[in-house]
């Protein structure tokens, strides 16, 4: 298992009696619904182990979550896991989903869930989440701890976050580099997260990514890191139409590396000055290429640090966990 | 020997699945008198069959203990009930006890129910409580009803010999707005256009739902068939949220409506596959309304590992959702 690149930092406990009801009504994801004839059901564990012994199909989860002020940091819900699959939504708005429902039933009842929560779906006092669930057998329901709200503490190491909405498309495969972002074949995509549990399941190939960011005048002479977390398995990085770099620039051992560990790289990139743009935006466009399984930019921090911030949060992802990949050393030097 | 074993575990487990899911009181006790003669013709399940110069027995007990000592083989009980109108409000059960070895139990001349194997495949199931639903469509209420028992026993105690008999109901009745038992369309083998709403399934075989495949022509068949059923949704139920409720299917289904897959229970086998436990679940599927129209093909693939397959017991038919909650909220709550 790969070493988790994120520092999690519980914001609000989840666990506990959730508002619970069998069926399905895209109205049940609404805040204003009334759910006072719902059953309570405890969080997590399975709804067979809590008297729907037997029940497979869909079912609705609700929790009412009251804020005093709408969160300064960015928020994501995880959840150990769910069985089956899920879509998730905050005040009747989509936030994520893992799986997928029937027709094209497939099961992600192992997964950890961690939701990134756009700051604008949160409003001060009631907040309702509503998890639509479909179980397909045996044990349903939300199965695994934790489950609560979260801060991603690598956030504050970003000058620049990357997370988010991106821009994905899977046509230009053939392409080696040089893809037009303004193309109408491309569709959006969530950073970070497998893109097979966002629309492409069993995808395997080369995708491209593409968003455009502000470097603000700030960050003119600074020293400047692309971090793109992990990503499922290699990819080549271009901002604004020139390559910065490629997996292979990262991997320790030149020589006898199995490219199939590539997806455990934690990556950062040197961010030419000459390239940047300080005064309008800059586009960064990456070509990446999964070997097998689960594909993409599948886990952050995800953004742009500079060298204090990047070794501040070295020093402590490697006093934490004690493992961490050793292209830092030359990185750094 | 070993196969022996398992199948008696199976159908153990089976009943003590059935029995911790529904919650049923006693209706109607049947101890007593029965009508009895050994021998083997299929005409004693008809509901106007004269058995008057029938012997009569004690149920439970074994026929050896009532003048039949030594006799192995094939014999019938009959008993006839009376079953008020008020009971269309009621699901029914009948509990059988134990019966040595093999039962098939038919109700008005039609099978619902059955335990063990005849010859000459003799299967026993000496040892497992008989607990049959009955489908609604097989009692006339406010009526005399005649059951009948085609027992087959093959050596040593025969007959129903021991436990409860008697008609139970379900304290929290499951009641569909719409019944769909009855006749289905049926084939074995399979094809994806076999889902398909303007698939042309005429020349397919008719079935009854709920029962075993097995039981109505296809004796040993493993493996996938299709279930197929074109309905109309009655103007009091348009508008509503509906759910599809298929009973128990043994072993894996998946279910499609208009041609669009809408749910399924457990997985079709993918090199290798595990029999586990999803003949035990009660199928209930949430149709999407935007798939509903005027006419409504329901199809359901179903994969059978070995022995019973099929749609092999009720209910079967619509129920609002708001119904089907109550009733898994009420289940819950017992």
């Amino acid at each position: 298992m790969p070493v988790s690149g994120q520092i999690w930092q519980q914001y609000r406990n989840l666990e506990g009696h959730w508002r619970f009801s069998i069926g399905d009504d895209p109205d049940w994801k609404q805040a204003d619904l009334n759910d006072q004839d719902w059953d309570y059901l405890k969080v997590p564990d399975a709804w067979e182990k809590q008297g729907y012994d037997g029940y497979n199909g869909y079912a609705w989860y609700r929790k009412s979550i009251s804020l005093k002020g709408v969160p300064q940091d960015q928020l994501f819900l995880r959840i150990g896991a769910i069985d089956d699959a899920d879509e998730v939504y905050l005040n009747g708005r989509l936030v994520s989903r893992s799986g997928s429902f029937p027709p094209n039933t497939e099961t992600a009842w192992s997964e950890e869930r961690s939701y990134r929560i756009p700051a604008s779906y949160w409003t001060v006092g009631e907040n309702v989440l509503a998890i639509k669930v479909y179980d397909f057998y045996n044990e349903g329901g939300i199965i695994r701890h934790p489950v609560g709200l979260y801060v991603d503490e690598t956030v504050r190491f970003l000058s620049v976050d990357l997370s988010g909405e991106w821009n994905f498309t899977t046509a230009y495969h053939h392409i080696r580099e040089g893809v037009d972002p303004a193309d109408s074949k491309w569709t959006t995509i969530q950073v970070p997260g497998y893109w097979d549990k966002q629309g492409w399941p069993d995808f395997d190939g080369a995708a491209w990514y593409s968003r455009t960011f502000a470097c603000h005048e700030g960050l003119k002479g600074e020293e400047l890191f692309l971090v793109l977390g992990r990503i499922d398995d290699q990819e080549i990085v271009f901002l604004n139409g020139q390559k910065v770099g490629d997996t292979k620039s990262l991997r320790r051992r030149k020589s006898f590396w199995d490219r199939t560990e590539d997806y455990r790289l934690f990556r950062a990139y040197r961010l030419p000055q000459d390239v940047i743009n300080y005064k309008s935006p800059n586009t960064l466009t990456l070509k990446v290429n999964d070997l097998m399984g689960e594909g993409g930019i599948y886990e952050g921090p995800v953004g742009i640090m500079t060298r204090v911030q990047l070794e501040t949060f070295y020093q402590l992802r490697s006093s934490q966990q004690g493992v961490m990949d050793s292209f830092w050393e030359w990185l750094l030097d | 020997m070993k196969f022996y074993i398992v199948i008696g575990l199976v159908i153990i487990e089976g009943l003590i699945g059935l029995l911790s899911g529904q919650n049923l009181q006693n209706y109607l006790p049947l101890e007593g008198s029965w009508k009895f003669s050994i021998g083997d013709d299929l005409n004693w399940a008809d509901k106007n069959y004269d058995d008057a110069d029938w012997e009569s027995v004690k149920v439970p007990l074994a026929w050896e203990n009532q003048g039949f000592n030594g006799y192995d083989g094939y014999a019938w009980y009959r008993k006839a009930v009376h079953l008020p109108i008020d009971l269309k409000n009621e699901v029914l059960w009948l509990e059988l006890g134990f019966v040595d070895d093999v039962d098939e139990l038919y109700l008005n001349g039609q099978l619902i129910g059955k335990s063990g194997s005849f010859p000459p495949h003799f299967q026993t199931a000496y040892n497992a409580r008989r607990l049959y639903r009955i489908p609604a469509g097989a009692i006339v209420y406010g009526a005399v009803n005649q059951i009948a028992v085609r027992v087959y026993d093959a050596y040593g105690e025969g007959g129903i010999f021991s436990g409860k008999v008697g008609i139970r109901k379900e304290r929290n009745p499951f009641l569909m707005d719409l019944n769909l038992e009855g006749e289905w369309k049926f084939k074995t083998g399979d094809h994806a256009r076999y889902s398909m709403e303007d698939y042309q399934d005429n020349h397919w075989a008719s079935i009854i739902v709920p029962g075993a495949w097995e039981d109505q022509g296809y004796r040993y068949y493993d493996g996938i068939a299709w279930y197929r059923k074109t309905i109309e949704i009655p103007n009091h139920l348009k508008n509503q949220r509906l759910v599809l409720i298929l009973g128990k299917i043994d072993d894996v289904d998946e279910v499609y409506v208009n041609g669009e897959l809408i749910g399924q229970t457990g997985e079709f086998p993918d090199g290798s596959f595990m029999y586990d436990n999803a003949y035990k679940s009660q199928r209930g599927y949430i149709i999407p309304p935007h798939l509903l129209k005027e006419k409504n093909t329901i199809a359901v693939r179903v994969y059978d590992d070995q022995l019973t397959g099929g749609i092999y017991e009720g209910p079967v038919g619509i129920i609002t959702q708001e119904k089907y909650i109550q009733y898994w909220k009420s289940r819950r709550n017992q």
